[in-house]
């Protein structure tokens, strides 16, 4: 007789790891070093893995310094925190936002969102 | 080699995927502009804010050819690179301004001295809120 696993077997259970986020916001806080590279570098450290850079294939981590000391960190250059103005869907956010416990937030695009930003048809 | 932590000379300059070469000089800005208020018995500004950020660039080379090429409206990607002082793997700093729109651009050439153009850009952001300027390691 076969034997019978339960579903809920705990040496079955795996824990899921969190899908990589499509978007990062780090506050400017985290910022090191006393000179523009070292600044760059110590943000472009954390973005990086967080993002799921491969630097092998050209993929970067692009840092925009927004208001408030934030940081808005993809690995596209044409990503935008909303929908552009010219969208059916201007001003509603491209990320649905998970906050983490050290402040910093990660964002996943929404449903409709395209990944490496929206890029409008020329007629 | 470790990066030096200074940068000397912009390279890989380029707009709208036209390289522009013989670089001279090059400027990023945030644009940041502050409005102040007094009012009532004020003597001083009571309240400044900076509700107000314009990145813009301009890049000033010998290329005069190339740069008098380009059409002012045109709106593209500006990219450039400040490099390591010495050239040390990790220490460039790669500048990119998304939704730059050629503004302008002023050559002047003197007498006995190599002409320049003085190429300007302003960038918009196309969700109103996104700094179309982001910074990067090479």
């Amino acid at each position: 007789m076969e034997p019978v696993i339960s579903p809920i077997d705990s040496a079955a259970v795996v824990t899921a790891k969190p899908p990589t986020p499509d978007a990062l916001i780090l506050k400017e806080s985290v910022k090191r070093g006393t000179r523009f590279i070292n600044r760059v570098n110590s943000i472009a450290d954390i973005a990086e893995p967080i993002l799921g850079v491969d630097r092998s294939r050209n993929e970067r981590a692009y840092i925009r310094q927004q208001p408030q000391g934030k940081l808005f960190i993809t690995k596209s250059i044409h990503d935008t925190l909303l929908f552009p103005k010219w969208h059916d869907r201007e001003n509603e956010e491209r990320y649905r936002w998970e906050v983490q416990p050290d402040g910093s937030k990660f964002g996943y695009l929404v449903d409709g969102a395209t990944p490496g930003g929206e890029i409008r048809d020329e007629d | 080699m470790s990066a030096t932590k200074a940068q000397i000379n912009i390279s890989a300059v380029q707009f709208n995927s036209v390289s522009i070469t013989r670089v001279t000089a090059c400027m990023f800005g945030r644009g940041t502009s502050l409005v102040k208020f007094k009012g009532d018995t004020d003597v001083y500004d009571s309240i400044i804010a900076a509700p107000t950020l314009q990145p813009h660039a301009s890049i000033t080379t010998a290329d005069i050819g190339t740069v008098f090429g380009f059409t002012p409206g045109t709106s593209s990607t500006l990219t450039a690179t400040l490099n390591d002082a010495l050239l040390a793997t990790g220490g460039a700093v790669v500048f990119t301004m998304t939704n730059a729109v050629f503004e302008n651009a002023d050559a002047q050439a003197q007498h006995a001295q190599f002409g320049t153009v003085t190429a300007t850009w302003q960038a918009y952001a196309s969700d109103g809120t996104t700094n179309p300027l982001s910074f990067t390691r090479t």
